[in-house]
């Protein structure tokens, strides 16, 4: 495996659940309703690299974490860490595989058991692998995550310590394996903001200093820009615009990510940013079926949105990816020629 | 729609159910050993005659056309005949099914009703000494069994203090009884009234512990809720907030009512044998020792019937009171 | 001058608890004016919330107003017992949005049920009156005006907030506390929610308690603000004055610690420690353990808030307000910074 290779990646990966169905429907064949919660999610993290996972309440963005970290199985596609697919591992590899991918929940409250002592919390992962040293491993970790004297707070448990405290002992615990990802869902939202610039900071260090790659899901663009060198944007289980931070922040191609920076909070009371012209709520993700599942909301809606547009890469940008059929040709009726955007909306706007 | 279809699909399952107890009761009685006819033999009765009747009475036939001439009578009404008085079984056991609802209905009602209101003062007192300790007599009472219960109620009310009978359901000298046309009136006499208050008392001391605790678990919970706070924000009064309080607690109560009755109809055997009473619970004791399976299946299928409708019913009911329980997926 | 709508002066709030009084509020004092936006920020347990149900005679039964006095309209509200609040206080004058408003809605009743019975409360109005009213409303929160028939549980989350919105604003009351009103919600639906406040702001002569932590929604939607710590208000006084010349420690240190999504880069501010919990009389700045400017006085006696302008509408309370502004720029470098990232 190169450097350049990811170390985990995604391809074409989904995960549909049944609706509950009963006797009656089966008995007269109705089709059951899937909610495709991830569909068609392809990414790639390379070594070092922190990504950004953004998306509002529904776009499947929990779902994709679970299914990374193997909690549900994919019923399409294929996730590989260090270019092995996961679905064929045995037990071994599994056992490295978790050895390796580590993550941080959202709440430390609920993710740390209320019953250990934050030493047993820690030595937990050590003893399932069968790690040596562990105090002194424990000790280096509470240190690295600047919980500092470790001897403070190693007998203390969890509902003696404040949130900020807590949530850096979660990113220890995922530390203290040395693994190579950590997916990291929401990790600060709980926190005040005070606490929340310390934790950030932590997690942008880190994954500097110690060649830690990250997958960082948040609906909070601002936090996420904050830590990610690179940023997926995420509606109704696709991804629907993936590009560096910088240049989504600067230059959005798909309106949904135009809308989603539109509507973010600016702390200048002489900004002016105006209110989101979206209306209406995000979509029923149950039997969504074919098309572009932002078109019902869509400012620049044509008629072709109603097939569902391909990710591609963008020609005029550097690594930036987007599904939107305003920025790719398409094969006119005739198929002989391409009709690119322009000719697209014209026709659109004719007929309407 | 579904809604309907809910309905429907119960309604099948429930019928369903009724008609594999029928079968189940059918021949789990058969294969029980013991039958009148032993009992007759016993008595002296001569191997002929013993043998006509079982001629007479179909029982020599194989099991399974003796099941299909069950269920076609069943179905069209005839439930069989008490083998120990030669009258149908409907005939003879339907005064005792009205004397048993007579008692369990309106006392097990009467103790939801206590139970609700007991519960619901205790549990909106909340940390006071009548929260911790008000339901200790129930519990008590509900603790023993009831035969323990029915005794000393006898001993101190009809025993020391005599103004009860004993047991019993109506007086010997009750005019009603006997008459053909008026025998309802026996019901409304004060005779009556006096012969079941010990009864009903006994069932109510039984069991209105259930509804007392469940109901104050609830309102705690309900009083403890983000919506009951908003109501108190929005300016209800205390009056208008404990219509809330009560329509939100008793919800849960109310699917164990039929439940409470179904024990109670359970439990009746005993009650009805200490104080006399001639209702199902006392006949199918009777007919149990004179092997009168007949009114044995029967009774016993009356009270698992009464179990399997009385839940349908709450099912249904359930997703009428309480908007949340959709039983379509909206 | 007309009287301001809702006055706070010297408000002190505390509540029994095992180990003693807590003081959840210490002698905050803030003016809103009528029709006018008010932001409360502050991180949680600043006692922001508890002012709020301060306010409206919600505290729980542990809690008690201690000290201090709360004018409506000029008229002293925080005696009021409970029969008090309701008729004279409660949604005809001054409504409420909870936060996490999915289970403050009776699960029990449809939304114009709801209303109705609030409404046959505090007015005359009839059942056909009150449900046109909440129609009113929902068109104007952007729900579709049929729903209102609808039960709690089929509104997804954000239509729920929306939903709670339009009954707080049904009976047209003079002032609005919106406690945390969109914290549960995605952020484009924050939006929405906040251009139906703005709306509704331009629409009449509404005024808003806005309590959050967020200081980026109250920069936007709100005239007025006040940054509270640990129970002590910090700083008072118009959104712009203080967005471009905080005063107080704990606002300068604050603004830097919210990430702004224009300079996606710019190091985000840290505060160190933790507010702390006030058991008793508060004879000191809450502040002074966080405080890097913090002086031996700091310590000895609650600062007073006063103002640092003539005109008296930007009050301070830090013994140091005259100097700490200064010092921060000098150690920062600020405009120099904010240059670069533009």
């Amino acid at each position: 495996m190169t450097e350049s290779d990811p170390i985990l990646e995604t391809r074409g990966l989904e995960k549909y659940f049944d609706q509950n169905t009963s006797l009656i429907d089966t008995l007269l064949r109705r089709e059951d309703e899937k909610v495709q919660a991830i569909d068609g999610v392809s990414l790639a993290l390379h070594s070092n690299e922190s990504q950004g996972v953004i998306g509002e309440s529904g776009c499947g963005k929990t779902t994709l974490l679970k299914t990374l970290i193997g909690l549900y199985t994919p019923t399409g596609g294929e996730i590989r860490f260090r270019g092995n697919d996961i679905s064929e591992f045995d037990r071994s590899d599994w056992k490295e595989f978790r050895r390796n991918v580590q993550i941080i929940f959202q709440d430390p409250f609920d993710s740390l058991d209320p019953k250990l002592t934050i030493r047993e919390a820690l030595q937990e992962p050590l003893k399932i692998h069968n790690i040596s040293n562990q105090e002194e491993r424990i000790r280096n970790v509470l240190e690295q995550v600047e919980l500092n004297p470790p001897e403070k707070y190693l007998d203390r448990f969890p509902n003696q310590m404040s949130g900020g405290e807590l949530q850096r002992v979660s990113i220890a615990r995922a530390l203290i394996l040395e693994p190579e990802v950590i997916l990291a869902d929401e990790p600060v939202s709980m926190l005040d903001v005070s606490t929340q610039a310390s934790i950030l900071n932590l997690l942008s260090e880190l994954t500097e200093d110690l060649d830690v790659s990250m997958f960082y899901i948040s609906h909070d663009l601002s936090t996420v820009s904050y830590v990610c060198d690179r940023i997926n944007v995420m509606y109704l289980g696709r991804i629907v615009e993936s590009a560096p931070t910088t240049q989504l922040l600067d230059d959005p191609q798909h309106p949904y990510s135009q809308a989603l920076i539109d509507a973010v909070p600016i702390p200048d009371p002489n900004y002016g940013r105006g209110y989101t012209s979206l209306e209406g709520d995000v979509q029923n993700p149950v039997g969504i079926g074919e098309g572009c599942r932002f078109r019902e909301r869509c400012p620049e809606r044509m008629d072709i949105c109603e097939k569902t547009p391909e990710f591609i890469d963008m020609e005029s940008m550097d690594a930036h990816q987007v599904a939107c059929h305003l920025h790719y040709d398409h094969p006119t009726d005739e198929g002989t020629e391409d009709e690119n955007t322009d000719e697209i909306r014209a026709k659109t706007e004719v007929s309407t | 729609m579904s809604r309907i279809r809910y309905v429907l699909s119960r309604s099948v399952q429930t019928v369903a159910l009724l008609f594999l107890i029928l079968t189940f009761l059918f021949f789990f009685f058969r294969m029980l050993p013991g039958s009148y006819l032993d009992i007759l033999a016993f008595e002296g009765a001569s191997e002929a005659s013993v043998e006509a009747l079982r001629e007479k009475w179909g029982l020599n036939e194989p099991l399974y056309v003796q099941y299909y001439r069950y269920v076609i009578n069943f179905v069209t009404g005839d439930v069989g005949m008490s083998l120990q008085y030669r009258v149908p079984v409907w005939e003879f056991v339907r005064m005792k099914i009205f004397n048993s609802f007579i008692l369990v209905g309106p006392a097990i009602t009467c103790s939801y009703i206590l139970g609700i209101a007991v519960g619901g003062y205790t549990g909106s007192q909340r940390g006071s000494k009548s929260e911790k300790y008000g339901l200790i007599p129930f519990i008590m009472t509900g603790s023993f069994p009831s035969f323990i219960t029915a005794i000393i109620a006898i001993i101190v009310f009809a025993g020391w203090l005599n103004i009860v009978p004993t047991s019993g359901m109506f007086g010997f000298d009750n005019m009603y009884t006997g008459d053909e046309f008026a025998w309802w009136r026996a019901y409304f006499s004060a005779d009556f009234a006096i012969h079941y208050a010990l009864p009903f008392l006994t069932v109510v001391a039984r069991y209105t512990y259930l509804p007392a605790l469940v109901m104050r678990t609830n309102v705690v919970e309900v009083m403890g809720q983000d919506f009951f706070f908003y109501h108190r924000m929005t300016g209800l009064p205390g009056g208008k907030r404990l219509r809330r309080l009560i329509n939100h607690a008793i919800l849960p109560v109310v699917t164990l009512y039929p439940i409470s009755m179904t024990r109670a109809i359970g439990g009746l055997i005993v009650i009805e044998m200490v104080f006399n009473w001639p209702g199902i619970g006392y006949t199918l004791v009777q007919a149990v020792f004179a092997r009168d399976f007949p009114v044995v299946q029967f009774v016993f299928f009356l009270v698992a019937a009464f179990v399997v409708v009385s839940n349908f019913v709450v099912d249904i009911l359930y997703g009428y009171i309480d908007p949340r329980v959709s039983i379509d997926s909206s | 001058m007309s009287e301001p709508l809702l006055e706070a002066e010297d408000l002190t709030i505390q509540y029994r608890t095992e180990n003693g009084m807590l003081t959840a509020v210490s002698d905050a004092s803030f003016t809103i004016e009528s029709g006018e936006y008010f932001g409360l920020v502050g991180e949680s347990g600043c006692g922001k919330s508890t002012i709020a149900k301060g306010i409206l005679g919600g505290l729980d039964d542990n809690g008690k107003i201690t000290s201090g006095k709360v004018r409506y309209k000029g008229t002293e509200i925080q005696d009021y017992d409970e029969e008090k609040f309701n008729e004279e206080l409660r949604w005809e004058e001054v409504s409420w949005i909870p936060q996490g408003s999915m289970n403050s809605l009776d699960p029990l009743q449809r939304i114009s049920e709801q209303a109705t019975m609030i409404a046959q409360v505090h007015t005359d109005l009839s059942k056909e009156e009150a449900v046109s009213r909440i129609r009113e409303m929902f068109d104007i929160v952007g729900l579709p005006q049929e729903r209102v028939t609808d039960y709690p549980h089929q509104f997804s989350g954000g239509m729920q907030q929306r939903a709670i919105i339009a009954l707080a604003l049904f009976l047209r009351p003079s002032l609005l506390i919106a406690d945390e009103p969109t914290t549960a919600l995605d952020v484009i639906m924050q939006d929405q929610v906040f251009k139906y406040l703005n709306e509704i702001k331009q629409g009449g002569d509404i005024g808003m308690i806005l309590i959050t932590h967020d200081i980026s929604l109250v920069f936007e939607s709100c005239d007025r603000m006040s940054v509270m710590h640990a129970g002590q208000v910090s700083e008072v006084g118009p959104v712009d004055k203080i967005y471009e010349e905080p005063h107080h420690p704990y606002t300068i240190l604050l603004k830097e610690a919210f990430p702004d999504i224009r300079y996606p880069n710019r190091e985000l501010g840290v505060i160190e420690g933790n507010p702390p919990q006030n058991m008793g009389e508060v004879d000191y700045c809450t502040f002074v353990d966080r405080c890097p400017w913090a002086v031996s006085e700091c310590d000895q006696h609650a600062p007073a808030l006063e103002p640092v302008d003539s005109e008296g509408s930007h009050p301070v309370a830090c013994v140091r307000r005259d100097e700490v502004l200064e010092k921060y720029r000098a150690e920062n470098d600020q405009t120099a910074q904010v240059e670069e990232e533009r």
